[in-house]
């Protein structure tokens, strides 16, 4: 009797819980696009934050949200998997295109004019940029490599020649780490692939600037005017290459008279 | 008498660096006027100065060159007579650009300014009203000259009712510097002077001089000069770093502790530097700007000198065995603003003296190796203000800037002390310092 007794009490609660779950599940519902999953299964899974989302997951959604592949890049699954992804949406694969990080400050110590004091803190960039630093430049690398330290990639290192940061085009996912890490902001993403950029950003006028550095950018605006796709401005007294804009002729790096535009390739 | 007595000092914290006060505060230095100044517009806490002169005009010494913006602020006026060269940017001794109005003067000038500072005249001080003395401070640009170079007429105006004591910091915890040493020894009339007025300015009647015990001349002048006033009071203090910071020194002379985020009137004092008791003296009695301060060159002595002037042109003058040897900046010797605690280092020994520089001295680098943390709470039991500063600089290190907001970071006075004892020789303080920077900068 006691048998059946519990097997019933039993069997209740399981009746009752399912039905409370069954309703449960229906009222919160969650419409997942289907895609999601499919191109997560496309990913290779490593969860980097080398496409600047959180994980493969946060970018298959960020894929099926955007609807087009233009700005969205996987470092390691590269053109392979890109393809993989614009046949399951349904786009174009070109718009997905490799970036890279470019470092726009080309002052060694040879070209740099010394600032009086020598820094003795911590080699930090963060701390160091809260005083003068060695150099009269206010906007020129610091050297102490934050961004080598947020790379997970190994991608970036600091020059024994230069002291500037080297970016390794082969192994940099354009995650934007560094970008992010820099306090003196002279770290760009651009797209990876044969590019112009100003590695100078400096903001004195063009009579100081020469003065702090000769390699500095000194606004003198010939790029501006030779560029046919109107992609260069002059920005807080130094060029800047709109990259989106930029159809990598060339015209503008003869033309500067302190060879502050380099070229990325 | 004094001596039975047991001396105050501050609570919590606290070190002893070696005090190293060799310069003379005997005496006070006064080298020739500059042909040239170079004054900053930006010398005190608070908003830029906005210039009220142009290229060319002709100024005289004392003249306002730049006018208050904003509740703080505080103007600049010229230190020499002479022909405005150039409004614009300048490099200041940080090596930063700073905007500056550059004088220049002819013999004539000259010869004037010379005149002028033969024929300074008292003004009788006795029946001006507390409004006047507030407004004749700010309008002579005072601010505090122990180094955080508040606008002097904020402070005094702002403290309302609720001030009861005004306590003057004659401490100079800070090593190697000897001025406000020297200013006390020599001008503890004026320093007198001074509380005097601002009290009136405050409406009440007590005041207590802080001096630490290693100065026995300056606790014996200011004595001397307060003999006859009943409401001032000089009070040898016990000496121990860092405690001419302001909550410090409440602490030592009231007993009274000024809670976290809050200035020292919520305790109903109002903290002022000997320096700026000075400042005020000669701003309402004289009616001189504050257009020059003592400074110490650690080895060459006191020097009064124009606000504006070229440092580096001074030490020039007077180096005569070469302790400062520009040149090997780049290797050996390091020359700082400030103390060696809390002093910043020099990138251009020639830039302008600002309102603000106590002192120049020179240090020989220390390649110290860092070694890890061994959590021996060296840091802690320096600490004055009771924080755990390892913990902050692990913080600062990761990027944790909530958990450094919530430890207590910004109570942090960046005396130094922490960096000081460690045995490890880690950068506590410019972690610290790197944490306060973001925590401002959200």
């Amino acid at each position: 009797m006691s048998i059946i007794a519990s097997t019933a009490l039993l069997g209740g609660i399981g009746a009752v819980g399912s039905v409370v779950l069954f309703l449960v599940a229906k009222k919160f519902h969650v419409d997942e696009d289907s895609r999601v999953a499919l191109i997560e299964e496309e990913l290779p899974g490593a969860n980097c934050g080398g496409c600047g989302c959180k994980g493969c997951r946060d970018f298959a959604e960020c894929c099926v949200k955007a609807g087009s592949l233009s700005g969205l890049y996987c470092p390691v699954g590269g053109e392979q998997v890109m393809a993989k992804i614009a046949g399951i949406l349904g786009v174009d694969s070109s718009a997905a295109t490799a970036k890279v990080a470019t470092v726009k400050c080309a002052g060694t110590p040879e070209t740099k004019t010394p600032g009086g004091a020598v820094y003795q803190g911590p080699s930090v960039c963060s701390i160091k940029a809260m005083q003068a630093g060695d150099y009269e430049c206010q906007d020129a690398c610091l050297g102490c490599g934050d961004c080598v330290r947020v790379c997970q990639f190994s991608a970036i290192a600091i020059s024994d020649e230069t002291a500037l940061p080297v970016v390794d085009l082969s192994r940099c996912a354009g995650c934007g780490q560094c970008v992010v890490a820099c306090p003196r902001h002279i770290i760009e993403v651009i797209p990876a692939g044969v590019r112009y950029t100003v590695a100078c950003s400096n903001c004195m006028k063009g009579a100081v600037a020469r003065k702090q550095c000769s390699v500095a950018c000194i606004a003198c605006g010939k790029c501006v005017k030779a560029c046919p796709c109107g992609a260069i401005q002059i920005v807080d007294n130094h060029a800047y290459i709109d990259q989106s804009k930029c159809e990598a002729c060339g015209k503008c790096i003869d033309l500067c008279p302190t060879h502050a535009i380099r070229r990325q390739c | 008498m004094l001596t039975m007595m047991k001396k105050l000092t501050f609570k919590i914290g606290g070190i002893h660096p070696p005090q190293s006060k060799e310069t003379p505060a005997g005496v006070i230095i006064r080298p020739e006027l500059p042909r040239e100044v170079t004054i900053l517009l930006k010398q005190h806490a608070g908003a830029e100065a906005v210039p009220v002169v142009a290229k060319g005009d002709h100024v005289v010494r004392g003249q306002k060159i730049a006018e208050a913006s904003g509740f703080i602020s505080a103007p600049v006026h010229a230190s020499i007579s002479g022909t405005v060269k150039s409004v614009g940017p300048a490099l200041t001794l940080e090596g930063r650009y700073a905007q500056a109005v550059v004088i220049s003067a002819s013999d004539d000038d000259y010869v004037a300014d010379m005149k002028a500072i033969d024929a300074e005249e008292i003004r009788n001080t006795d029946n001006i009203s507390p409004e006047d003395i507030i407004g004749q401070i700010a309008n002579c640009g005072v601010v505090g000259l122990g180094g955080a170079t508040f606008p002097a007429a904020v402070k005094l105006s702002s403290a309302g009712d609720k001030a009861k004591l005004l306590v003057i910091d004659g401490c100079e915890c800070e090593p190697r510097l000897t001025c406000d040493d020297a200013v006390m020894r020599m001008h503890a009339d004026e320093i007198v002077g001074g509380i005097k007025l601002m009290l009136k300015a405050l409406r009440i009647n007590r005041a207590v001089i802080g001096i630490e015990d290693n100065k026995p001349h300056a606790i014996k002048a200011l004595s001397e000069a307060c003999a006859s006033e009943p409401g001032i009071e000089v009070v040898a203090l016990k000496a121990k770093y860092p405690q001419g910071g302001e909550k410090m020194l409440v602490y030592a002379v009231t007993g009274r502790e000024i809670p976290s985020g809050c200035l020292p009137i919520s305790v109903g004092c109002v903290v002022n530097n000997v320096g700026t008791a000075r400042a005020v003296y000669r701003a309402v009695a004289l009616g001189e700007p504050l257009i020059e301060r003592v400074v110490t060159i650690e080895g060459l002595g006191n020097f009064l000198l124009p606000i504006g002037i070229s440092v580096g042109e001074v030490i020039k003058a007077y180096d005569k065995d070469g302790r400062y040897d520009f040149d090997a900046i780049d290797g050996e010797i390091d020359l700082i603003n400030g103390g060696p605690m809390m002093g910043r280092s020099i990138s251009n020994i020639y830039g302008p003296l600002t309102k603000g520089v106590s002192g120049i001295i020179s240090v020989r680098h220390v390649h110290a190796n860092v070694e890890p943390c061994i959590r021996c709470g060296s840091c802690q039991q320096a600490c004055p203000m009771g924080l755990q500063p390892f913990l902050l600089e692990s913080y600062g290190r990761h990027g944790l800037i909530a958990e450094a907001k919530q430890a207590g970071a910004l109570d942090c006075i960046e005396c130094g002390s922490c960096s000081y004892s460690c045995p490890s020789a880690r950068p506590i303080l410019d972690y610290i310092r790197l944490c306060k920077f973001k925590i401002r900068a959200k």
